[in-house]
């Protein structure tokens, strides 16, 4: 049986399936692996964890990119 | 050679990557800039519009990324985006700003001060962007920062080198590199941060909103590398006041 | 990283040629700059600048005048011991000499202060030879915090000490420490120091790094002028202070530029430096260094002092005895370090800097924010 996973992805509420890495939610959120940096709850997640953090229920997930800028 | 780090670079014109119209205009302002390493920033993606990618065109065209902190109000936040930027670029280097102050964009010296002091002792490669304050630039050379940035004018402002008097103090003191960043509008800037004896310079917005960013930054460039071979042989300096009429250094035909 | 590092990447022979190589219009560019570098130094102190000597003094008076003021700073060696344990060739109180050896008592160094006192200064300098174990750290930790509560600033020209023993005495009321490595050659510095524990060149060099990791408030430096080519060893002394401002930039620095002059040896210098050589190395100094303190001692002849002082100099020192007791004791006349060549006494100075316009300060340096002494 699959159960629901419910997180939000930079404030905005998301359903997922579970388990749930990092990188498939990437992958989902179409993002591409580099230039992006990702934190759970504020705690900055090391680019060699996504493949083996599971989100968690309630997980506050924050997604970062490289913009241009001075 | 210019060495930041123990990294060489070969032109001392660093630019940024913000305020260009289009991805293309961009890329193409950098090559003729000649420069190799340029800033970015970090913001939370915007899942509903899909941002521009330009990070694969500088991987490509071999650029050594300079992320910044820019959006930090304190210390803790630069810290958390320094760290961010790090995940990101890959890179553990890091242009250090950090403006309370929403309107003129100035750093704010004591929270830099201590998240310079934090992030070296992390293993960044730290790159302050400061007002042009010769005391601040030698606290954060002994805290290990690898370059100081002080600013010209107002970020954005194109006004040159207002902090000159300040800027040739830093330069004359500094064991580490001088990057003169901020407020540089014109390539005259440039020409006259490199003849004073400053190490690189950052220029963006001049570049970018000119009605050719193409053609400006190879203006840029080739200012900055005017300035530089001034500097390396020495300007000529002018006319000193005139002499004075009873000279001082009669005494020695005297016999004593 | 010290300055010992930082020498290494330069080569003595490639800056003595450099110094003679340079042309007039080296030196015309250097005197139109206004921040000058090492290398403009260099055409400064290099014969192809001698035309332009009395050019140099005016830009070097008007330079003093703006940063110090129309004043002199006066200050007075007391020496407390000649014993030394090194052989120096140059020096009268080098080990081998037969001298009669002394280091004061407090008695002694009571009425020492108290002349020095009645002379009007208020600034003093302790001298003594090297001698680690019998005036070492132990007899200056008692020493400074005596003379210091008699005088407002206190500086010390004795054999270098560890960074710790500095701070301990810095804690104590040190002021100030002159450390001259006579020669920044190392092979003429071997030649010249024979025995004792001045034989390390390198530990004598980096004295100015260990004070300047102490906090010390002023460093002093110098070459002794005449021991190897004097315009080499200016130029290193001009990057030695070069190197300690961007290194210690707390800290202030004088320089000083003892010529060789006959003493209790039979030793004599290899480079001879002339009054017109030495006007151009204070100017030089100046024109390179407008903030640098420049400091004239009574080696020099009246003559050359009376009309030298207001070019560039900012202290003085006058009336000088260079041997221990020689302010009380008139019968020790055989221990002298050097000839005295300007013997006036202090308010005859005082006349004479006032003659040229200049003021004299006698005390202009407290610790009053810092102090708990």
């Amino acid at each position: 049986m699959t159960k629901k996973l419910n997180i939000s992805v930079n404030d905005v509420p998301r359903q997922l399936y579970n388990p749930c890495s990092i990188m498939e939610l990437l992958v989902l959120l179409e993002q591409p692996e580099k230039g992006v940096a990702v934190a759970i709850n504020t705690n900055i997640i090391c680019r060699s964890q996504w493949r083996q953090y599971q989100l968690q229920e309630n997980d506050q997930v924050v997604v970062f990119k490289a913009i241009a800028g001075g | 050679m210019l060495k930041i780090a123990n990294k060489a670079f070969s032109s001392r014109l660093f630019t940024g990557t913000g305020k260009f119209n289009d991805k293309t205009t961009m890329v193409a302002a950098l090559q003729a800039s000649g420069s190799e390493m340029v800033t970015m920033a970090l913001k939370r993606v915007d899942l509903q519009n899909k941002d521009d990618d330009i990070l694969q065109p500088l991987i490509a065209n071999n650029m050594h990324l300079l992320p910044n902190t820019s959006g930090a109000r304190t210390a803790k936040d630069a810290i958390f985006a320094a760290k961010l930027a790090r995940e990101a670029l890959e890179t553990h280097w890091i242009k250090l700003e950090i403006h309370p102050d929403p309107r003129y964009l100035l750093p704010d010296p004591v929270e830099t001060l201590c998240a310079a002091e934090q992030l070296v002792k992390e293993g960044f490669v730290v790159l302050p962007y400061i007002h042009a304050d010769p005391v601040l630039c030698k606290r954060l050379e002994s805290v290990g920062v690898a370059a100081v940035m002080p600013l010209g004018s107002p970020i954005g402002s194109n006004q040159g080198l207002k902090t000159k008097a300040f800027l040739e103090i830093i330069i004359e003191q500094s064991n580490v590199p001088v990057i003169i960043d901020a407020g540089l509008g014109s390539p005259s800037h440039a020409a006259s941060a490199m003849e004073m004896g400053a190490d690189a310079v950052l220029v963006n917005t001049a570049i970018a909103v000119a009605p050719d960013p193409v053609v400006m930054s190879r203006a840029f460039a080739l200012a900055v590398q005017a300035g530089r071979m001034a500097f390396e042989t020495g300007l000529a300096g002018q006319q000193q006041q005139a002499q004075a009429s009873s000279p001082l250094t009669a005494f020695l035909e005297d016999v004593g | 990283m010290s300055f010992y590092d930082y020498l290494q990447q330069v080569n003595w022979d490639e800056c003595r040629l450099s110094i003679r190589s340079k042309s007039k219009t080296d030196v015309e560019c250097a005197l139109s700059r206004q921040r000058l570098t090492l290398n403009d130094f260099q055409a400064l102190i290099s014969p192809a600048a001698e035309p332009y000597l009395e050019q140099m003094a005016q830009r070097s008076m008007q330079l003093t005048r703006q940063r110090f003021g129309n004043t002199l700073q006066m200050y007075i060696p007391l020496y407390l011991s000649n014993l030394c344990s090194n052989i120096c060739t140059y020096c009268g109180f080098s080990i081998h000499n037969k001298i009669r050896r002394t280091t004061l008592t407090l008695p002694q160094l009571n009425a020492e202060i108290a002349a020095v006192k009645k002379m009007g200064f208020d600034h003093v300098l302790l001298v003594t030879g090297e001698s680690e174990y019998r005036v070492g750290i132990d007899y200056f930790r008692k020493i400074i915090k005596h003379v210091k509560s008699q005088f407002a600033h206190l500086s010390m020209e004795v054999q270098p000490l560890d960074q710790h023993e500095y701070e301990e005495l810095i804690g104590l009321g040190l002021d100030a420490v002159l450390v001259y490595q006579e020669t920044y050659n190392p092979v003429t510095y071997a030649a010249h120091h024979l025995k004792g524990k001045k034989q390390d060149f390198r530990y004598r060099l980096e004295t100015a790094d260990r004070l300047g990791k102490a906090g010390i408030h002023k460093i002093g430096i110098g070459a002794l002028i005449g021991l190897d080519d004097w315009r080499t060893d200016s130029y290193h002394v001009a990057m030695h202070l070069d190197y300690l401002q961007r290194t210690y930039w707390q800290t202030k620095y004088s320089i000083s530029f003892p010529r060789l002059r006959p003493c209790a040896g039979e030793f004599q210098p290899k480079s001879i430096m002339t009054d017109r050589q030495l006007l151009q190395l204070i100017c030089a100094y100046r024109l390179f260094n407008p903030d640098v303190e420049l400091s004239l001692s009574t080696r020099e002849s009246a003559h050359f002092r009376n009309n030298v002082l207001p070019l560039g100099i900012t202290s003085l020192s006058a009336g000088s005895s260079t041997q221990p007791g020689g302010y009380t004791d008139e019968r020790t006349l055989a221990l002298k370090q050097f000839e005295i060549s300007d013997d006036r006494p202090p308010e005859q100075m005082e006349e004479i800097i006032k003659l040229k316009g200049l003021e004299v300060v006698w005390k202009d340096w407290d610790r009053s924010l810092n102090a708990s002494f």
